[in-house]
């Protein structure tokens, strides 16, 4: 019987047999792995001397990342943030063969709530609110709340100049005004 | 206090050691007793390349080291060794393929594995490269094939042990070991490669 490195004991037929047909192999295994582990301790000792890393360390970076990442997608493709106006402009366009083969342009006007909201109140059917002298299509169109804004504080402050300068119930109907539209803009 | 203890040459001496407080003695005698082994299964999981199994050996007897104290004494000290060892290597695997993938890092982590007939024996003997040849033998077996050849052949563990690592029964594992010896005599005996090594070294 022998015994091995591990204090296992192999037959000497069958140590005999492998060694016949394996050769020297498993010497040159233990050469190998001996010379590769040589400074091993000295690494292993070195490594224990250092302190260790924080366990949450990649934890932390994993959500730094990902908030990161977060915010930059909201930063980059709210409209809002990106562009205070509100408008996204889709222009595509088309060739319309029934009109001599002109090209002509197609340009839709996406909107935002914010948007929507101004363009309700310009569609409805005060005259204090809406502009005179324009159509509904045509306050749609404008979009621009700023704009629309200024129009109406312009028209408003003309509105009052000329109630003022009619002061006759009968020029309230010329105007095309009903009663709560006078109420709201007097004082 | 046994010679056991005072020696350090067995596991439960080591242990015990380190239980008392002598950390740096249990440590030393515990690398020291264990580092070949845990060297060859990490070489083997690492595609036989030699600094990654280094590395990973380094890694698996720091872990050990820290976690001795827990260690509640329910397999061999070497079998917890072998299933961390087979985790870290896992790991590293998982870790390079995800880097290779961003190709970060170094392409040549994967060592070449060169057909073992393909190498010529008069370049390989003058480069000393047995080994090579070895692994490339080696790397034609089934993996259980493989594994049960290196645990018994090269690590030298009784069926009992391998059994309790792998999870195979004793009668699989001899079967595995008994394929996988015929298996590499025959590529042994017609190899040109070996014959020249032989000759050479004799």
């Amino acid at each position: 019987m022998k015994t091995t490195h591990h204090g296992h004991q192999h037959d000497d037929d069958d140590e005999g047999e492998l060694r016949l047909q394996l050769g020297p192999l498993r010497d040159l295994h233990h050469q190998h792995t001996e010379s590769a582990v040589v400074n091993m301790s000295v690494r292993v000792h070195a490594a224990l001397q250092q302190p260790r890393r924080p366990l949450l360390r990649g934890l932390t970076v994993s959500i730094a990342l990902g908030l990161a990442t977060v915010i930059t997608i909201v930063v980059v493709l709210n409209p809002g943030t990106s562009n205070p106006e509100g408008q996204r402009v889709i222009v595509s366009t088309t060739t319309d063969t029934s009109s001599s083969n002109t090209a002509k342009q197609d340009v839709r006007v996406q909107s935002t709530p914010k948007m929507r909201a101004t363009a309700s109140a310009a569609q409805s059917n005060s005259p204090a609110v809406r502009p005179r002298n324009m159509t509904n299509s045509q306050v749609v169109l404008l979009r621009d709340s700023e704009m629309l804004r200024a129009v109406n504080e312009a028209n408003e402050d003309a509105l009052v100049d000329r109630i003022l300068e009619q002061e006759t119930e009968d020029d309230f109907a010329i105007l095309d005004l009903t009663s709560a539209d006078v109420d709201a803009v007097l004082p | 206090m046994s010679t056991g203890v005072l020696t350090l040459d067995t596991d439960t001496a080591i242990l015990e050691a380190h239980r008392a407080g002598d950390t740096e003695r249990a440590a030393t005698a515990f690398v020291r007793r264990h580092q070949k082994f845990v060297y060859s299964v990490a070489l083997r999981n690492l595609h036989h390349h030699e600094e990654n199994a280094k590395d990973a050996t380094q890694e698996v007897l720091i872990r050990a080291l820290r976690g001795l104290e827990s260690f509640k004494g329910e397999s061999t000290l070497q079998t917890w060794l072998y299933r961390i060892t087979v985790n870290v290597c896992n790991n590293m695997r998982r870790k390079q393929r995800l880097l290779s993938f961003f190709s970060v890092g170094d392409d040549d982590h994967e060592r070449d594995v060169v057909a073992a007939d393909s190498i010529s024996p008069a370049d390989a003997v003058a480069q000393q490269d047995f080994l090579r040849y070895l692994d490339t033998i080696l790397d034609t077996l089934p993996r259980k094939q493989r594994e049960t050849f290196c645990l018994r052949y090269f690590d030298e563990l009784s069926y009992e042990e391998i059994s309790e690592m792998v999870g195979t029964s004793v009668g699989a594992l001899k079967a595995n070991y008994h394929w996988a010896v015929k298996k590499i005599a025959e590529h042994v005996r017609t190899s040109d490669f070996y014959a020249a090594w032989m000759e050479s070294t004799s």
